[in-house]
């Protein structure tokens, strides 16, 4: 089935050029830097896409470095969110006595490594069913009786995960994921959508260490040899309440002697998620405080009449 | 998500009386079971289809039935390829001894060979539903994930990270050589009345557990890294999961199970109604332990949007009840997520309590009966 209607890239998958490295330049793996409860940096702006009822763009950080080969995976993750709503259901739509919510993912063709093709693969699909599950958690439907909201992501760059495959897997995904929840809450916020709290996600993983498996927050794909599990939750803070669970990788409940339970990968997850919520709010706040207290959408056509009288 | 357009949604009076009667201690269930943890009756048969190399049929009591083929093919182990032999040395590269770093660097200086998850293909049919539905990849990846999660084959009473480190998960076994692979298709046709609305996803994790289970690779002619010549016999086959005695080491696929929250109280292979009123709805994937006595392994944890955030709330009959005030027996739809608390205890009751190990057991036992009375028939004949 061929896409006739866009300009494509070939039709055939090319592969990206492996150079064998040199012995004189050996892969050099970029090691953590961080500490262990230490997030990365994350850049967060509200109010980027004028035409959007709410938007923000999302950075994560990686430290700048030399490029040498192109085998390096990035760990850099940009997203971008836009948020059209909520609006009136329209006319065919049969009565919904709630906001209807839909949330997608696309990467950008230039995003990971391999080309991403314009229509929406299974990654992409199955990733906005996650961001939908956990946006679902956070509104409050009732108060938008037959509408409807729309989120869309754009993922400009993603975490690449491995050597040569087609398909980004594991972690560098969950982070992924999370920075989309992230920057669709600050989306939602900036389109003055009311929720129940502010939404934050986060990751926290396993990965194995020099003498038994650590526990960490926030990994990066490319710091690290073997994760072991991975866990991203979908917190709501002041309610300690759970709206997206996606954990990945075996990991024991008991945690006797080697493994580390999955209630401490679980707490150690949230405890990014509440990070991640701290920027979230900082953000938000600042945003505000930019606009003159709020201001900016909700009284416009209002404010304008009042300037006009006088 | 599961959506219940296709079936006749529920009233808020309803909604109200299930949430209530489930949210008591004990649970009272719509179907009169007696317990959160009870199973319905299910039916399985395996190796129904001649043509795949390992094949189920599962149905269970609501009519919802999904069979499962299983194939095997073998390809070509794409990154090898293109730093071995000839393809390399005609471009012009000298340094031919390249291949041994990479490969190094590719199975992260382990002993047994890595496979890939690309080699692993789910598919899955639900007839009525878009072939680009995102419930159909969600369900889809949600299948296919925990069979990639590499389950430590290890004991657990080994502290070494170098005992750690051996791990097999399902495409690790289906390395031939440094250049053959077999590619394995999963098939999942699902048919089901009343569509998504009873999620579907406990009768085809152990639909697709089952036929993996029954699933024989031919046995190879050829040997070491020759091009792979399989062997016509198929009685000479062995099983992609061996059978055997479970003190053995013995690995077997994952098993999913659904669970609904509702109020304190966790329910498992909840019907439609259950469903309809569930607090959250979470998929945990479990491995069995290899040795007896080993504890199960959780490989995934998904959580699944729950239908009861999309219902017509119920108005109490001394008029609209003001913002954040619940009249009891009064439905209203389900706002925010889980209490951590709740979820851990969800997890904790899968793997510790032994529902897992049960579901599992259970399932073996199937097995064993089947595998005895093939014994048997062949024994009469």
């Amino acid at each position: 089935m061929s896409d006739r209607r866009r300009l494509n890239g070939p039709a055939g998958t090319t592969s990206p050029p492996v150079f064998t490295p040199s012995t004189g330049s050996a892969i050099s793996p970029q090691y953590r830097s961080r500490k262990p409860n230490e997030l990365r940096k994350i850049f967060l702006q509200t109010g980027v896409v004028p035409s959007a009822t709410g938007s923000a763009y999302l950075e994560l950080e990686s430290p700048p470095r030399s490029r040498s080969t192109v085998l390096n995976t990035s760990s850099t993750i940009k997203l971008s969110c836009s948020v059209h709503g909520p609006k009136p259901l329209p006319r065919t739509a049969s009565f919904s006595p709630n906001l209807q919510l839909s949330a997608s993912v696309k990467f950008a063709p230039f995003a990971t490594r391999n080309r991403q093709g314009y229509v929406r693969d299974s990654t992409e699909r199955d990733i906005g069913m996650h961001l939908e599950n956990a946006l679902k958690g956070v509104i409050i439907p009732d108060r938008w009786p037959k509408s409807a909201i729309d989120i869309a992501v754009t993922v400009l760059e993603g975490e690449d995960d491995q050597i040569d495959g087609d398909r980004i897997v594991g972690v560098g995904l969950v982070n992924m994921l999370a920075g989309c929840i992230n920057v669709s809450m600050a989306a939602l916020a900036d389109a003055r959508v009311d929720c129940l709290d502010l939404l934050a996600a986060g990751v926290g993983a396993i990965v194995a260490g020099p003498e038994k498996p650590l526990r960490i927050l926030d990994p990066a794909s490319i710091e690290h040899e073997a994760i072991l599990a991975s866990c991203l939750v979908g917190y709501l803070p002041s309610r300690d309440e759970l709206v997206e669970v996606w954990t990945n990788g075996s990991s024991s409940t008991q945690g006797a002697n080697a493994g580390i339970s999955f209630d401490e990968m679980l707490d150690s997850a949230v405890a990014a998620a509440r990070g991640a919520q701290t920027v979230i709010k900082e953000v938000l706040v600042e945003a505000l405080t930019k606009t003159k207290g709020g201001t900016k959408k909700l009284s416009h056509d209002h404010m304008n009449d009042v300037e006009m009288k006088t | 998500m599961p959506s219940l357009a296709s079936s006749l949604p529920f009233s808020p009076a309803e909604l109200a009386y299930l949430h209530t009667s489930l949210a008591s201690v004990p649970p009272l269930r719509p179907d009169a079971r007696s317990l959160g943890t009870d199973f319905r009756p299910l039916r399985a048969e395996t190796g129904v289809l001649p043509a795949v190399n390992g094949s189920a049929h599962v149905g269970f009591s609501d009519g919802r039935e999904a069979i499962v083929g299983v194939k095997l093919e073998v390809e070509k182990t794409a990154g090898k390829k293109s730093v071995h032999g000839p393809i390399r040395t005609e471009d012009g590269v000298v340094d031919m001894d390249v291949d041994v770093d990479i490969e190094d660097q590719y199975q992260g200086g382990r002993h047994s060979a890595k496979g890939k998850q690309e080699w692993v293909t789910l598919s899955l049919t639900l007839p009525g539903l878009r072939d680009d539905d995102p419930n159909l990849a969600f369900l889809e990846e949600m299948l296919r994930e925990p069979l990639a999660v590499a389950s430590s084959t290890s004991t657990s009473t080994s502290t070494k990270p170098s005992e750690m480190g051996s791990t097999t998960s399902l495409q690790d076994n289906l390395v031939i050589n440094s250049r053959w692979h077999w590619h394995i298709y999963i098939d999942v046709l699902l048919i089901s009345p009343n569509g998504l609305a009873s999620y579907p996803l406990p009768l085809l994790s152990m639909a697709t557990h089952l036929a993996l289970r029954d699933t024989r690779i031919p046995r190879l002619k050829s040997e070491g890294e020759e091009d792979p010549v399989a062997d016509d016999d198929w009685m000479a086959s062995t099983y992609l999961y061996p059978r055997g005695k479970a003190s053995s080491g013995v690995v077997k696929p994952p098993v999913i199970l659904l669970v609904v929250v509702v109020g304190e109280n966790a329910i498992f292979d909840p019907s439609r109604e259950e469903l309809a009123v569930a607090d959250g709805v979470v998929a945990v994937s479990v491995a069995a332990g290899v040795d007896d006595g080993d504890p199960c392994k959780v490989l995934a944890v998904r959580m699944i949007d729950t239908p009861a955030r999309d219902t017509m709330k119920g108005v109490p009959q001394s008029g609209e009840a003001p913002e954040g005030v619940d009249v009891p027996g009064v439905w209203r739809p389900r706002l925010g997520g889980v209490k951590r608390s709740i979820l851990k205890a969800v997890v904790k009751s899968v793997v510790v309590d032994g529902v897992a190990r049960d579901v599992i057991s259970g399932l073996d036992g199937f097995l064993n009966l089947e595998a005895g009375a093939n014994a048997g028939s062949m024994a009469a004949v």
